[in-house]
């Protein structure tokens, strides 16, 4: 940029002062030519500032006039296409008029020749050279600038104003990270940029923005420094300890714990260990996320852009629930422990190798009282009654890894493999009884039934992914393995009693018995292999086809032994049960295709598609030399659509169909007797059921009143259902044969509406949700229909003051469930009422404190007619101590009232179910909690003396 | 779409005539935002929950808009779609993606349609005065010679524009304008975002390309500010942000 500079020095000086702005005049021309340049840009600045203060543009004739707020001195700018911008100093008088005369402009071919050329430098032009400096190299000062870190790089020179020089060039743009950076703001300057956060300093020749766009090189370049930041700095470690003990009215209790968690970079290492009685068995989420190193955790971006994270908690991945996360049930004490390792490296994470092991120990004792309430035709019904003590010890250990190599920017392997050993033992003794509807005694149960099982696995699974350049074209694939072991051995000791009756005036008649004693050892072994390939192909912007093919094999030996006694004294248990020991071979083979067409618009989506399996069992009878062969073909279609009204309002449409085979043990059951009352006959008849569901569901979320609509609604209808057929004699023992029916249908659905009440800080909402089941059974031979139905509604409050110093919720839930049998005119229906409440306060001094309550109403039945209500309230008071808070000092009381229960009562089909179990109750518990945290930003800059320039091609 | 290439200067300046002058017709806007410097802005809490998904998110959001224009008026709107609609995920769903905006600039009057995620608004105002810094640096933009402008705007954030003289039109991409001649960059570094002119396209604009909806909330630039206030209060540090692409 040449400008000319001319200093005009006015020497004429007005005396008249009144006016209140000032007018600058002047006509602008082409001084060679003597052409006039018609709307030339003229602008005025302050001279102190270089503020914009005024423009114009030149009429046809080439004169200006323009008009200024206050006298003094300017900068005037007059430019033109084609012309050298003219650059003039001004000031402005007392006069009110200042006539500027003619501003010659001169064409840029004249200013070449007499000025710019010896100005142009003999550049050597490397095309397509980059320079990169890698930062660490260059020693510089703690707290250092960018700018201190670019005048140590060689060829590179700052000089007092800013402006960056690289090999005798001005560098006219800086990028961090491919973003310009512009150092005019000063918050994103003092903030961004220190130099221990760069990793690499790139010059380089940018291409013009036309030339990246059209292809084509128009040879204008701009001296460029990309400044690549380093992707995380960080070191540092945090943890924290936790001891709490207290007593209760039943035991003592404690609840200890201790994580750790060290990092560097992208190198994790974590630690915990958990023990407790309180029913604490493992990390919560938001510890898993720090100290757990997100075993079982899967993060991904959905195809809509949503971030998804969700926990694996099958059998042989989410530690915690494990035989059950405490739910309530029983007094547990557990020790659990793990630790983690993890590392990423390579450019953009091209590696990611990470391993977790875990321990667990679990105690549990229960204590269950079982109500069962039967209903038979002709208004007959059942009541059994069952308290079962349980004892169980169990120990298992589980290590995981995992492997990923992002081979290029669009493919990448991954294997995860994990191994697994668990072991239980198991004591438990039961006793039941059962009446009849006249509350005599039909049948009575003792029995004592010990078990010691020990399952390995071992899985691994194989995925690889790739993506083509045409956009939405994906190819993947997944081989995975499956192996599965487990043995098992224990006693079962069974004494019934079953009280024949007299069917008219109910009058006992006699007394038959039976005995178990009986050993059983348990071996059963799966392996499974499966291949999945699957392919999207676009069919155009908006169209996608999905397909996918798999292949899968299980094979499984079940071997179940049954011994008893030879003689009384016996002792071995020698004798072979032939009648109850079996050992069999299963194969199965599944071929499953699938196919499916997308649609992805910007308001709708929608797909439509669906799978078939075909699947064929062998089953081999290992002792007697049989097999049997079945072959089934399920069908699977699928549809959904989606309507977005906009970016928070949403419809959606799903329909899902399933065709579900019986399984072997329903067409040819094996004997077995470890539920004496239970008898299951084989039907070869039986065939598929076919469901279909249809489901809708429609949200709106505001986000300016946070106010959302949640709307879900499904159906679904099963042709053919697999439902049961059952025999129940007067002693109440059954004999059950799986048949299929019609008619089978449910439902459920769920309204929500909330909104918040940002004036008064309060959150608002109120939903309700209706599940109604409708099966067919047949019961003594008379097709039986059951209608268990289920409505609740609620209500939501939350507030939560200025600055968060008082939260309050509260959650009041009214269920009511009605329950029908066609074979009985009875009705069982009774509602639930449970309300929770919540307040917690922020005090002076560090302290805070809050108390919350449960309160369940349970409405009493004919049967169930006990006060099962229960008021669980709960309190506690903490303090805060020393700098940072690092240290809590908390003392709680859990259930004050000591009204604690476990609980549950549901129906199914035409049977109402209530269990009760023993459970934590009263305990006070003084708490400690460290807080312990050290990051240390930066790693110290390498040998000062190895100074690297790579040149990158 | 061809873009004219406006041949600069190396002709003897014999024919000094309005053909040199840009005085209508279409500029192409690439608005790029820096995605992942705009999540390190997030507050710690949702940073943590962020960085497992960073991998996948990629470094740039990048949209186009349109701006009409003659030397009285211009309409900035959304333009061509990206290929497979964009981006989707939330944090690239700022409020200004639907902006629609109409400058006069002989009554300096703004008119604007905002879709603020389920508020419309229409949004009547004058134009935005800014305190401008002419810099002495030239860059040529979509083969314009644009001179630098450093300005703040909501008290304290840095806007930095590069215009050309060679279009007298003194307009702008979003409320971005009243600088010598048509701003064909803008840079608001605390958002991350830069607005830059792709091409220019000299065809004259219908009439009905300057068509602005007036569906919407009525209000002006202080009163929308006022109610998004209160309904941000509880977003953390996203809020302020949030609102400054509001008003942009």
């Amino acid at each position: 940029m040449r400008f000319i500079y001319t200093l005009i020095l006015i020497l004429w000086v007005s005396t008249s002062s009144f006016a209140q702005s000032y007018i600058i005049k002047g006509t602008v021309s082409d001084t060679v030519n003597n052409n006039p340049l018609p709307l030339a840009s003229i602008t005025l600045l302050r001279a102190k500032d270089s503020v914009l203060e005024s423009f114009t543009r030149a009429k046809s004739d080439g004169s200006f006039s323009m008009k200024v707020r206050a006298k003094g001195k300017y900068i005037l700018m007059a430019t033109f296409p084609g012309m050298a911008d003219y650059l003039d100093k001004i000031e402005v008088k007392e006069e009110n008029e200042l006539n500027l005369g003619q501003l010659p402009l001169v064409s840029k071919t004249h200013l070449l020749k007499e000025f710019v050329l010896t100005k142009q430098y003999a550049a050597i032009k490397v095309k397509g050279d980059t320079v990169e400096y890698i930062a660490d190299s260059f020693k510089v000062r703690d707290n250092a600038t960018v700018e201190a870190l670019l005048k140590k790089l060689p060829g590179i020179q700052v000089s007092k104003d800013g402006q960056i020089m690289a090999y005798g060039e001005k560098v006219q743009k800086v990028l961090v990270d491919g973003e310009e950076f512009f150092t005019d703001d000063p918050a994103v300057v003092t903030k961004s940029l220190q130099a221990k956060a760069i990793d690499k300093v790139q010059v380089f020749d940018k291409k013009s923005d036309q030339a990246v766009f059209t292809g084509i090189d128009d040879g204008e370049k701009t001296k460029t420094i990309n400044l690549q930041l380093k992707e995380d700095k960080k070191k540092g470690y945090f943890g924290k300890v936790i001891a709490g003990g207290g007593a209760g009215d039943e035991q003592g209790y404690f609840e200890n714990q201790a994580m750790f968690n060290a990092f560097k970079a992208k190198r994790k290492f974590s630690a915990f260990g958990i023990m407790s009685n309180t029913g604490k068995m493992g990390l919560g989420w938001e510890d898993r996320d720090k100290f757990g190193g997100g075993s079982g955790e899967n993060s991904f971006m959905d195809e809509n852009g949503g971030f998804v994270t969700y926990y694996n908690s099958s059998d042989d991945n989410g530690f915690e629930g494990w035989n059950g996360q405490y739910n309530g049930q029983g007094y547990p004490r557990a020790w659990t422990a793990g630790t983690h390792y993890s590392n990423k490296w390579g450019k953009d994470d091209k590696y990611h190798i990470g391993g977790n092991y875990r321990y667990a120990k679990q105690d549990m004792a229960t204590t269950t009282n079982t109500l069962n309430e039967n209903f038979l035709p002709n208004n007959k019904r059942q009541v059994s009654n069952q308290q079962k003590e349980n004892y169980s010890v169990g120990q298992r250990h589980r290590v995981d890894g995992i492997y990923e190599w992002k081979l290029d920017t669009t493919s990448n392997i991954k294997l995860t493999a994990n191994a697994g050993y668990s072991n239980t033992k198991t004591n438990s003794t039961f006793e039941s009884s059962t009446k009849d509807g006249n509350d005599s005694m039909i049948n009575s149960t003792k029995s004592i039934v010990s078990n010691d099982a020990t399952t390995k696995s071992i899985n691994s699974v194989l995925d690889w992914r790739k993506r083509f350049k045409k956009k939405g074209r994906t190819i993947g694939l997944n081989i995975s393995e499956n192996y599965r072991e487990t043995e098992s051995n224990g006693f079962q000791n069974f004494n019934n009693k079953y009280f024949i009756r007299d069917t008219a005036s109910g009058k006992l008649l006699t007394t038959t018995s039976s005995l178990t004693d009986q050993k059983k050892i348990n071996e059963n072994k799966t392996l499974s292999l499966s291949a999945k390939l699957n392919y999207t192909e676009p069919l155009s912007k908006v169209a996608f086809l999905d397909a996918a093919y798999t292949f899968k094999v299980d094979n499984t030996t079940s071997l179940k032994e049954t011994f008893n006694r030879q003689t009384p004294t016996d002792n071995d248990y020698q004798s072979l049960d032939s009648v109850y020991s079996n050992d069999y071979m299963f194969n199965i083979q599944t071929h499953t295709g699938a196919a499916s067409v997308r649609f992805m618009m910007k308001k709708i989506n929608f797909s439509v598609g669906g799978s078939a399996a075909n699947a064929s069992f062998l089953q081999e009878d290992l002792i007697r030399d049989t097999s049997r062969r079945y072959n089934f073909t399920n069908f699977f279609p699928k549809a959904y659509f989606t309507y977005n009204f906009n970016k928070q309002r949403r419809l959606r449409f799903d329909y899902n169909g399933y065709t579900r085979q019986p399984s072997i043990d329903q067409i040819q059951p094996l004997r077995n007797n470890s539920t004496p009352n239970n008898i299951a006959i084989g039907n070869a008849n039986l065939t598929q059921e076919f469901t279909q569901s249809v489901g809708l569901s429609f949200n709106d979320y505001k986000m300016l009143s946070n106010r959302y609509i949640w709307m879900n609604a499904n159906f679904d209808f099963t042709d053919n259902a697999i439902s049961r057929s059952e025999t129940i004699d007067a002693t109440g023992q059954r004999a059950y044969q799986y048949i299929n029916v019609d008619g089978n249908h449910g439902g459920w659905g769920y309204v929500g509406i909330g909104r918040k009440i940002t004036k008064i800080n309060l959150d608002a909402g109120v939903y309700g949700s209706l599940n109604i089941r409708k099966v067919n059974s047949v019961i003594n031979n008379i097709i039986t229909r059951s209608d268990n139905n289920r409505y609740s509604l609620g209500m939501r409050f939350g507030y939560e003051s200025e600055g968060e110093k008082i939260e309050i919720n509260y959650n009041p839930e009214y269920s009511y469930n009605d329950n029908r049998s066609s074979v009985n005119t009875q009705t069982t229906s009774f509602y639930t009422f449970e309300n929770e409440f919540s307040i917690s306060f922020k005090l002076p001094l560090k302290f805070e404190a809050g108390t919350d309550a449960d309160w369940f109403i349970r409405q009493k039945t004919s049967v169930f007619d006990q006060n099962n209500n229960v008021f669980k309230w709960n309190a506690y008071v903490a303090k805060k101590l020393l700098k940072n808070d690092v240290l809590e000092l908390r003392l709680s009381v859990f259930d004050i009232l000591n009204q604690n229960l476990g609980f549950s009562r549901y129906a199914q089909n035409n049977i109402i179910t209530q269990d009760k179990y023993n459970t934590i109750r009263r305990y006070g518990m003084l708490t400690l909690t460290w807080n312990f945290t050290k990051a240390a930003a930066g790693v110290a800059p390498q040998n000062a003396a190895t100074q690297i320039i790579q040149m990158v091609k | 779409m061809k873009k004219i290439l406006i041949t600069i200067a190396f002709l003897a300046a014999a024919f000094a005539g309005k053909a040199q002058y840009t005085q209508q017709g279409k500029i192409e806007f690439e608005r790029k935002v820096n995605i992942k410097r705009m999540l390190d802005d997030l507050d710690d809490e949702q940073k943590q929950w962020i960085d497992k998904f960073k991998a996948q998110i990629p470094q740039f959001n990048i949209t186009y808009f349109d701006l009409y224009f003659d030397n009285t008026k211009s309409i900035y709107k959304p333009g061509r779609e990206v290929d497979g609609g964009g981006m989707k995920m939330w944090f690239a769903q700022s409020p200004a993606n639907d902006n629609i905006v109409f400058t006069d600039f002989n009554s300096e009057k703004v008119k604007a349609s905002k879709t603020v995620y389920e508020q419309k608004f229409y949004v009547q105002d004058t134009m935005r005065k800014i305190e401008w810094k002419i810099a002495d640096e030239m860059r040529t933009i979509a083969n314009y010679r644009c001179r630098k402008a450093v300005g703040k705007m909501f008290d304290s954030v840095y806007v930095v524009a590069y215009y050309t003289d060679d279009i007298p039109a003194i307009g702008g991409p979003e409320m971005f304008a009243g600088l010598p001649g048509m701003i064909l960059q803008v840079a608001v570094p605390r958002l991350h975002t830069t607005w830059i002119a792709q091409s220019i396209d000299i065809a004259k604009p219908k009439e009905t390309d300057f068509a602005l909806s007036e569906k919407g909330k009525k209000v002006n630039n202080k009163e929308m500010a006022s109610m998004l206030k209160d309904s941000f209060k509880d977003w953390g540090k996203y809020a302020e942000k949030n609102l400054w692409w509001t008003l942009l």
